[in-house]
């Protein structure tokens, strides 16, 4: 709508609705029927790995890319035509696109000024970022003098200086080295719950989706795998790709198959398991040829044979990383399984150890089609 | 099998004005994997380039089994190099690739195909003999670039950063692969890389540099429980270790964190005695930090949460404690919410007292 010969667009809820979009690149379809909302307000992660389908989400969202079918709503406007610059998103590229002949303040104050924004607030708004982004010192410096993490924090005050209805962050702390990272995942955190508008950002990177997001998109080949909460996509996975995602080390895998005997059930294979408990649910499977996943975590060792349920098996090498140590065992039977033990505990070549399986934790998965039964 | 002892003394290389490495004196045990540690600049690649002869020394000596060889031509030396690239011949197959090194030493026929079948059945790649690099896996790759070095008997193994290529996931196995199979081939094995998590879970020993000086020289266990210097302690051990500034308050023995003071009881003395000044830091790991919702314990210190991170089956939680921040590591079963007031306890046995001035650590 036009107001006094300007264009403004109406501030209200800044939801973000994908209803089935597709996506392809000549043969190649990378984004398959995707159906999701950002909730107004909300930090939202688009978690995939490289080449998932997550810059093309995002540059669809931001309308640099058109997409083949389906509809995308910001609010309850359907911006499927609108060109970018009518649908007031702004847009943090994986690259950062700082402007390297302007000094820092010219570079956030710049999607202000392209709007024609008057002097005095421009300067004011640069202030009020700068400040709570902690770079009143760069202003007046120019990108070539930053490190890397000044780089980052005056491109997300570039990105957040217009109070856009939703700010697309790409990728946003994969140029940074690793202890900065850390940093910038508490200051990403706490900026998100300071302004107060729809964010939705994209990582390859596990850890750093589920430290930061209050609810998580998982990607893979272009299809939606999951979404919910990081601890729904930690406790309550729906298949085996989440499983493998999300997690470090990752999760164990183990092919079973299912036999009931009498009022008892089964798993055999390399891992057996009475799994009773939760018969009702694996009965819903297409077939007796099952997954069985455990997280290293989940598994209890010792040096004793602490329980009768425990499992024997020997260790192949172990990793002290400090505050716990990763082991890796081997089976009577050969099957090679990695487990957390106690930190500073020496786990040596051919040692025998006992394994003990928390059965609350396992997760049992259909061979065919990967989803998760319990 | 021989004994391979490697003793570097006094090892010091200048570029001009810059040192490179400073009088490094080490010695790497027979059959153990010592890793050189170090953020980019440190010197580690410098000195495993020494050890293996591609660029001499400024000074000092270095020793193979008690034999002097600083001034010898690599191939007179016997250490075997794994370049971070492979260095792979596109164009030889991978039983071509391991033999290349027997066959220009003019070794029989006959001879080269035992040791390569040997050794490609030590490295499970039997089955990719005949294949060409262009069609390998990185695993692969990496196995034929470790074999053609195996191959040649090498008294000492040399890799810089070989892990380095690979993606997170597989990095981590492969660790643990190329862990177990050092400890089976029994092999003196150097190895280089930046990354302190691959250098704590495949070590014996680590070798911690930083702008040429070695900083510490211990088993993970011991740089990462007893660290000696203030980079030592903040280099190894993720998420990092908090620095807390503080001062000494020398007539109540306490430190003085900014948001509350701490009892050191018995290091009162230790410190009173090594410390340059009463200008202090203290050390301590996030999963050393005791966090409760509760102050039950006299020594409650409140802080007021600034972020809260749960990563499944664990958390961090954020803080800021007199001006630094924080992070402490929680049981997922502890839950938060920015600006909820939380209580923090300090295990005596877990803090490190550090010199503010000279960066040394005192406890």
């Amino acid at each position: 709508m036009r107001v006094s010969g300007k264009l403004v667009v109406e501030r209200k809820m800044a939801s973000v609705t994908f209803e089935k979009v597709s996506k392809s690149f000549r043969h190649k379809k990378v984004l398959d029927s995707l159906t999701f909302k950002v909730e107004d307000k909300e930090f939202f992660c688009l978690l995939g790995p490289p080449g998932s389908g997550k810059t093309t989400t995002l540059r669809v969202l931001a309308g640099v890319e058109k997409a083949d079918e389906g509809e995308v709503y910001i609010g309850d406007q359907l911006v499927n035509d609108l060109p970018p610059r009518y649908r007031d998103v702004s847009m943090l590229f994986e690259t950062l696109a700082l402007f390297p002949n302007k000094t820092g303040y010219e570079n956030i104050a710049f999607p202000l000024k392209v709007r024609k924004s008057p002097e005095t607030k421009v300067r004011e708004r640069v202030m009020e970022v700068a400040k709570l982004l902690k770079i009143e010192h760069l202003l007046d410096r120019e990108p070539r003098t930053y490190s890397g993490g000044e780089r980052q924090r005056v491109a997300l005050a570039k990105a957040i200086i217009r109070k856009a209805r939703v700010i697309i962050l790409d990728e946003p702390l994969s140029n940074i080295d690793a202890l900065l990272r850390l940093n910038m995942r508490v200051e990403l955190k706490r900026l998100a719950r300071e302004i107060g508008q729809t964010i939705i950002f994209s990582t390859h990177d596990q850890v750093e989706a589920m430290s930061m997001a209050e609810r998580i998109c998982v990607l893979y080949d272009g299809r939606i795998h999951q979404i919910g909460s990081p601890s729904q996509l930690y406790e309550h996975p729906e298949d085996k790709t989440i499983c493998k995602m999300i997690g470090s080390p990752p999760m164990n895998f183990f092919d079973c198959t299912y036999e009931e005997k009498g009022n008892m059930a089964y798993l055999t294979g390399p891992i057996k398991l009475d799994v009773t408990n939760y018969a009702s649910q694996i009965r819903k499977a297409e077939s007796q040829e099952l997954v069985l996943g455990i997280r290293p975590g989940d598994i209890t060792v010792s040096t004793e044979p602490s329980s009768e349920k425990a499992v024997e098996a020997t260790v192949i090498t172990s990793e002290p990383i400090g505050s716990k140590t990763i082991v890796h065992v081997k089976t009577t039977g050969g099957t090679a399984i990695d487990v957390i033990g106690e930190p500073w505990v020496e786990y040596r070549m051919n040692d025998e150890v006992w394994l003990v399986i928390d059965e609350n934790k396992i997760h049992i998965m259909d061979r065919k089609t990967e989803k998760v039964l319990v | 099998m021989d004994i391979t002892e490697i003793f570097l003394e006094k090892l010091r290389k200048e570029y001009r004005s810059l040192v490179a490495v400073k009088d490094l004196t080490l010695k790497v045990e027979d059959r153990s994997l010592v890793t050189l540690l170090g953020p980019s600049g440190c010197g580690k690649t410098t000195t495993l380039k020494m050890i293996c002869g591609l660029i001499p020394p400024t000074s000092g000596e270095i020793y193979f089994d008690n034999v002097k060889v600083t001034y010898l031509r690599p191939q007179e030396r016997k250490a075997g190099l794994v370049f971070q690239d492979y260095a792979v011949f596109p164009t030889m197959s991978a039983f071509d690739n391991i033999a290349f090194g027997l066959k220009i030493k003019g070794v029989p026929k006959r001879e080269i195909k035992k040791r390569v079948m040997e050794v490609a059945e030590t490295l499970n790649i039997v089955e990719v003999l005949n294949t060409m690099p262009g069609r390998m896996t990185q695993s692969e790759l990496q196995s034929i670039a470790l074999a053609r070095t195996l191959v040649t008997n090498p008294s000492v193994l040399l890799l810089d950063e070989p892990l380095s290529n690979l993606d997170a996931a597989f990095r981590i196995r492969m660790r643990a692969e190329l862990k177990r199979l050092q400890k089976e081939i029994q092999q003196t094995v150097i190895y280089v890389t930046h990354d302190q998590i691959e250098a704590m879970s495949i070590s014996d020993r680590i070798a911690i540099m930083n702008l040429g000086v070695l900083h510490q020289y211990g088993t993970p266990s011991e740089v990462y429980n007893q660290p000696k210097t203030k980079f030592v302690a903040g280099f190894i051990g993720s998420p990092p270790m908090n620095f807390i500034d503080c001062t000494f308050l020398e007539d109540v023995g306490c430190l003085d964190l900014g948001f509350g003071r701490l009892d050191i009881g018995k290091f009162k003395d230790i410190v009173d005695e090594e410390a340059s000044s009463s200008e202090l830091i203290m050390g301590v790991r996030p999963e050393d930090i005791k966090v409760e919702s509760k102050p039950e314990f006299k020594e409650s210190m409140e802080i007021v949460v600034e972020a809260y991170e749960p990563l499944g089956d664990e958390a961090i939680v954020d803080a800021d404690l007199g001006g630094n921040l924080v992070r402490m590591a929680v049981p997922i079963t502890l839950t938060a919410n920015p600006g909820d007031k939380k209580y923090v306890r300090f295990d005596l046995n877990r803090i490190h007292i550090i010199d503010k001035k000279t960066e040394n650590v005192i406890v």
